[in-house]
């Protein structure tokens, strides 16, 4: 995403590095590991936890109805 | 439009967690034959008249035969009749068929730590079947909140082995 930062345009003389412009970075290399991570763990854990209060809690709890 | 493969990849495992949930409630109505409870469709009862004609002027249970009992039962304000004033009793590994109804609010009937759980509506017949696995005390809660008494509302019933079940107690057909 292009940035518009005004003290490049007006000629200083420095690289976008040295003066610490954070880079381009293209979408498909923008690599967020650790937010899918997070998410992945926490998409386990709701499948878990359904299976848990479905199976466990409301499925096998005796007595339940028959008909 | 382009959308990254991270991107992607979440969008498919939420479609496939919906799956998952559609797939498991499935499972659970076909495979494990779950049940959920019903109403005796077509027939409904006058609130008005419940306590004093039909079936529920004298709650109570009856025997339908060796193998099944059926449990006439009014939720109203705010006691289970038969259960709150004394407990129920029940044989245990028997067919029991519930019926209940309210004369007055909405209750529930819930029986905790169990998947015995309806809801009671006036002037209909909520029906459900189970059978009590072993010999112990459960108990009964309304979970509708149903008048200033509701915290109040309770039952329990005392399940015995089938040899020890007193039949002197049943209501006549």
């Amino acid at each position: 995403m292009p940035t518009d930062e005004p003290e490049a345009s007006t000629g200083g003389g420095t690289t976008d590095e040295a003066s610490g412009k954070a880079r381009d970075l293209p979408l498909d290399e923008f690599q967020p590991y650790g937010t899918l991570a997070v998410t992945g763990a926490y998409f386990v854990l709701l499948l878990v936890l359904y299976a848990l209060l479905y199976f466990v809690e409301f499925a096998t709890h005796a007595p339940h109805i028959i008909e | 439009m382009h959308v990254h493969r991270f991107e992607k990849l979440w969008i498919g495992l939420s479609l496939v967690l919906i799956a998952a949930f559609i797939g498991i409630v499935l499972f659970g109505f076909t495979v494990m034959d779950l049940k959920v409870p019903g109403v005796e469709t077509g027939e409904t009862v006058d609130p008005a008249t419940v306590l004093s004609e039909g079936p529920f002027a004298q709650p109570g249970v009856r025997k339908i035969s060796d193998d099944h009992y059926e449990v006439y039962m009014l939720a109203q304000q705010f006691l289970f009749r038969p259960g709150s004033a004394q407990p129920l009793t029940l044989p245990a590994r028997t067919k029991i068929t519930f019926h209940m109804t309210s004369p007055d609010v909405m209750h529930g009937f819930e029986v905790p730590g169990s998947g015995l759980n309806t809801t009671v509506i006036p002037g209909q017949v909520a029906t459900l079947t189970t059978r009590f696995p072993e010999a112990k005390t459960y108990g009964v809660l309304c979970h509708q909140y149903c008048g200033s008494a509701h915290h109040n509302m309770q039952a329990e019933i005392e399940v015995v082995p089938p040899s020890e079940f007193d039949e002197s107690n049943l209501i006549a057909q």
